[in-house]
Parts: structure tokens; C-alpha cells; sequence
């Protein structure tokens, strides 16, 4: 009995779907969280009678063959980087990127991660860090003596010093762009890994062709939409329930087959 | 004697198979670019053996499970800001290259590779016109594609999305993965296409209409079932009132 095999994998794909919605909900208030799709393709077909076989008697050949497709299966999980809401939040390190761009930040095993989460804050030493204390390459010292800090459009982070009238460039925040942003490899903590699938970085100040600009006092919230996500969750829902109901249907046929006297 | 059984057995295999093509179809309903399946059934007429008398009365009818056949009708376009995900609105298909050759999907669901050639969703290169992979640089950030496929960006025009159709969409098969073979077709190119910038084809399955079409396939089952179950009461019958007459 196909069908009982083929509406079983309609409801695992329906299950990955609900799974990958409660994710984005979840993350709804997380800071630079890109929204999340399951995305299905058709599974291979079984040809029962090949298009342009010969039908026996006449010869002629059939104008279409006879096919059965075996169910469906989960293609991708694909991130949808659309640039989420900047909301303001007055600290002088948060950085929100306008456009495209990740952020570069050192990791305790010396590895490179991006990240859109630009939670920045000073570490004892006056280096910028993330919220986990990670340092922001290329490291930005920000001198003890600053009074005032920005950091402009395209991430020149200039410092007033006690008894100086102009500013003073202190640093140069660089971001990264990839060919392809899918794949980055999402490692929690909002952080990204780049992957053989997402190119080489190219790194170069914000604004440079290619590169979003940088906003002081901004961070970018998920672009998760809630009610997008509510309608899909009962779609899924729904399909779920329809793949189950093929399911007790087939069940019935086949219990009315073994009924047979 | 026994073509009672054997019509019903032919009518009971056949309506196994369309409850298998709807639930290949329930299942994929969420799938782009998927095209709804139907079965068809002819109707093959055997000659009935030892009936003499009028030619038409010693016909009978068995169920033949002949093809399917792909509904045509377009699947609904969703909007979803993706900026390389096309939706085509009119006739025709996408062309990418697989390697197993030239292959065709409605679903035009893309993403950029490393190296910035424009892929499908199995990692198939998308054809442009002349028929080679369309390739994108890291500079082309705003990119554009027209309603006749032309894809530009800042930098200026970058190829023009290849759409073919074929004389005989039922001839088409199906390879999973949302490819689709053009089963020894020539394609001919579509000279006018309409495409659709940020949006996504569904499927075209209308799950309601495919929930009903799955109840009354069961109904079906359970008649023809049922009627196999009375001929089988009907023959035994036979056999006992034989058997006390001669006893």
C-alpha cells in the first residue's frame, strides 16, 4: 500500500515545517535572528508505463505514461536575510548594520564568526567585544581617556580625548560580505561560520560597493513576523491533519480488503 | 464464469492507484511548482466466452489503468522578498543543467553558489539564452530581473533567463526533485515570457478538492469490495444448491 508510505512522508515533512515556525517564534526577540522556511521537493516517480511506450494491439504510441510519485521530502531549511527592524537603544556601542554585512568576531578557539548582532560593549581593557566578550576584528582599543565616542556611517570610530578639541580615529569596524549568505553555517549564539557553499568573506568598511553602513545606537531585531508565522504554523497544521486523514483512509481500504470472505 | 471477479479485481487495483496519486498529491502540497497528477481510466472491452447471441451483450468491460495526467493549471505565486526567487506566470519552464542533461522545473526557487553562479534548489546551474550558467559577482548586490527574465543589476545586464515550453505538456515526466525530463521533446523557446520578481509558484493541488477526491476513492473501494464480497455469496449459493440437488 503506497499511499500509507507516501502520506507518512507528507506528515514528516509537515512536522519539519512546524518545527522550523515554533524556531522562528521562538526567536522572535532575538537580536539579528533571520527568519527561517522548510522548503519540500517532489520524490522520485515510479514509472508504471513509460511515456511513448507502444500500446500492444494498435501501435500507436501513448500520448502520456502512467506515473506514481512517491511522496515528498524536505529540500532545504533556508534562512531569508531580509534586513530586520532597527530599534534604538541609545547605548554608544550598539551597532546595527543597514544592507548587507556581518560583523567579524574573533572566537576563543581562533576561528572567525559573523554575526548581525552588533551588541557590542567595552571589555576592562577598553577593547570592543560582544556580549559574550568576544573581540570585534579588527580589535578597536578605545583609548580611557575618551569622552565621547562615534562611530559613523562608514564605521570609523572616532574618540574625543580629555583636553582635545577634535576627535581622534581610533579604529576602523570592517564587515563581511559573502557571494552566498545561505551558506553561512549557523552555529547558535548568533553566530555564523563561513562554509566551502558561502564563498570566501570579503571584508572592506561599511559602505564600500557591496557592504550595508553602520548605525551607532542601533541593534537589529529578528525579522521574524508574527503573523506570517502564525498563519503558516496552521497551514502546516492543517496539512499535517489532511496527510493523516489519507493515512486512516487507506487503512481502510486496506481493512475492507482483508475483510473479504 | 468467473469475469465477475476479475472486472472488480481490474476496478479494485485501478482505484488503488488513484488513491496513490492523491496522496502523492496531498503530500506534495507545499511543494513549488508541483504539478497535480490524475490517473486515467479507459474502458477495455474483452469478449465474454461460450455467450452466443446479439454481438454487443457478449461484451464485457474490465477497468484499464491507462497514464496519468499532470494538471496544467498555474499554482498560486506567494510574494517572499526573496530577490532570486522567480515566479513565471504564464506558459513555460526554467532550463537548468543537470547531469544528467537538460532538465525543467516551475520552481524558481534560486540561490547564488560560492563561486556566484545562479543555482536551483538541488544545485543545478540555471541557463540563461544561450544556454550557459548565468553567473552573478560580488558586486552585483541590487539585482533586478525584468518581466521577461532579463537579470540586471547596478552593473548592468547580467544574461536573460532561459524559458522553453513543449508541444505536449503530458508528455513530460517527472524525475522528482521538481525536475522535470522532456521525454524526448524538443523544447521551443518562449519568445514573450512573464516572470515574477520575488515571489514563489505553489503547487497547484487544492487540498480541499483532494480531501474530497480521497473519501470518494475509499467509497469506491469499500462498493467494489462489497460487490466482490456479494459475488463471492452469490457463487457459494450456487455451489450449495448444486450440491443438495444432486445429493
Amino acid at each position: 500500500m503506497r499511499s500509507l508510505a507516501i502520506a507518512a512522508t507528507g506528515m514528516l515533512a509537515q512536522q519539519t515545517n512546524v518545527e522550523v515556525i515554533s524556531n522562528n517564534l521562538a526567536n522572535m526577540a532575538t537580536t539579528g535572528y533571520k527568519r527561517r522556511r522548510a522548503e519540500f521537493q517532489d520524490l522520485i516517480y515510479q514509472n508504471l508505463r513509460r511515456v511513448g511506450s507502444q500500446s500492444s494491439d494498435t501501435g500507436s504510441l501513448l500520448p502520456s505514461g502512467a506515473q506514481v510519485g512517491l511522496g515528498v521530502r524536505t529540500a532545504a531549511i533556508y534562512r531569508i536575510s531580509e534586513q530586520g527592524n532597527l530599534q534604538q537603544t541609545e547605548n554608544r556601542f550598539d551597532l546595527a548594520i543597514r544592507g548587507n554585512g556581518y560583523f567579524q568576531i574573533q572566537m576563543p578557539s581562533g576561528e572567525i564568526a559573523y554575526t548581525r548582532d552588533g551588541t557590542f560593549a567595552l571589555s576592562p581593557e577598553g577593547v570592543l567585544v560582544t556580549a559574550e566578550g568576544f573581540v570585534v576584528q579588527p580589535g578597536i582599543t578605545i583609548p580611557a581617556a575618551a569622552r565621547d565616542v562615534t562611530i559613523n556611517a562608514s564605521g570609523e570610530v572616532m574618540a574625543r580625548l580629555d583636553a582635545q578639541v577634535a576627535p581622534q580615529n581610533v579604529g576602523q569596524i570592517q564587515t563581511a560580505i559573502f557571494a552566498n549568505e545561505g551558506g553561512l553555517e549557523a552555529i547558535g549564539d548568533n553566530l555564523f561560520l563561513a562554509t566551502p557553499g558561502s564563498g570566501q568573506p570579503q571584508a572592506a568598511a561599511p559602505g564600500q560597493p557591496g557592504h550595508g553602513t553602520v548605525m551607532q545606537g542601533f541593534v537589529e531585531t529578528s525579522n521574524v513576523n508574527t503573523v506570517q508565522e502564525i498563519t503558516s504554523l496552521i497551514t502546516a497544521q492543517r496539512a499535517y491533519e489532511m496527510n493523516s486523514r489519507v493515512i486512516s483512509a487507506s487503512d481502510e481500504m486496506l481493512s475492507t480488503l482483508t475483510r473479504l470472505r | 464464469m468467473d469475469s465477475p471477479g476479475y472486472i472488480v479485481l481490474s476496478r479494485l487495483s485501478a482505484q488503488m492507484r488513484a488513491s496513490q496519486l492523491t496522496a502523492n498529491n496531498l503530500a506534495n502540497a507545499d511543494t513549488p511548482g508541483y504539478r497535480a497528477s490524475r490517473p486515467i481510466f479507459a474502458e477495455h472491452v474483452e469478449r465474454q466466452g461460450r455467450v452466443h447471441g446479439p454481438l454487443g451483450s457478449a461484451n464485457v468491460g474490465y477497468t484499464w489503468d491507462r497514464a496519468s495526467w499532470r494538471e496544467t493549471q498555474p499554482g498560486a505565486i506567494n510574494q517572499t522578498g526573496n530577490p532570486l526567487d522567480v515566479a513565471i506566470s504564464g506558459p513555460g519552464f526554467f532550463v537548468v543543467e543537470t547531469p544528467r542533461g537538460e532538465r525543467y522545473t516551475r520552481a524558481g526557487r534560486f540561490a547564488l553558489g560560492a563561486d556566484g553562479q545562479l543555482l536551483d534548489q538541488t544545485g543545478a546551474p540555471v541557463l540563461n539564452t544561450d544556454s550557459r550558467p548565468i553567473a552573478l559577482s560580488a558586486n552585483d548586490t541590487r539585482i533586478e530581473i525584468r518581466g521577461d527574465g532579463t537579470i540586471r543589476s547596478e552593473n548592468g545586464v547580467l544574461g536573460r533567463l532561459r524559458i522553453v515550453r513543449f508541444a505536449d505538456e503530458q508528455a513530460l515526466l517527472a524525475e522528482g526533485d521538481r525536475h522535470i525530463s522532456a521525454g524526448g521533446q524538443a523544447p521551443e523557446e518562449v519568445a514573450r515570457p512573464q516572470v515574477v520578481q520575488g515571489a514563489v509558484e505553489g503547487s497547484n493541488v487544492q487540498s480541499v478538492l483532494e480531501m474530497t477526491r480521497m473519501m470518494s476513492e475509499l467509497r469506491e473501494f469499500q462498493f467494489a469490495t462489497q460487490f466482490l464480497e456479494r459475488e463471492g455469496e452469490r457463487q457459494q449459493s450456487a455451489v450449495e444448491r448444486l450440491l443438495r440437488r444432486r445429493s
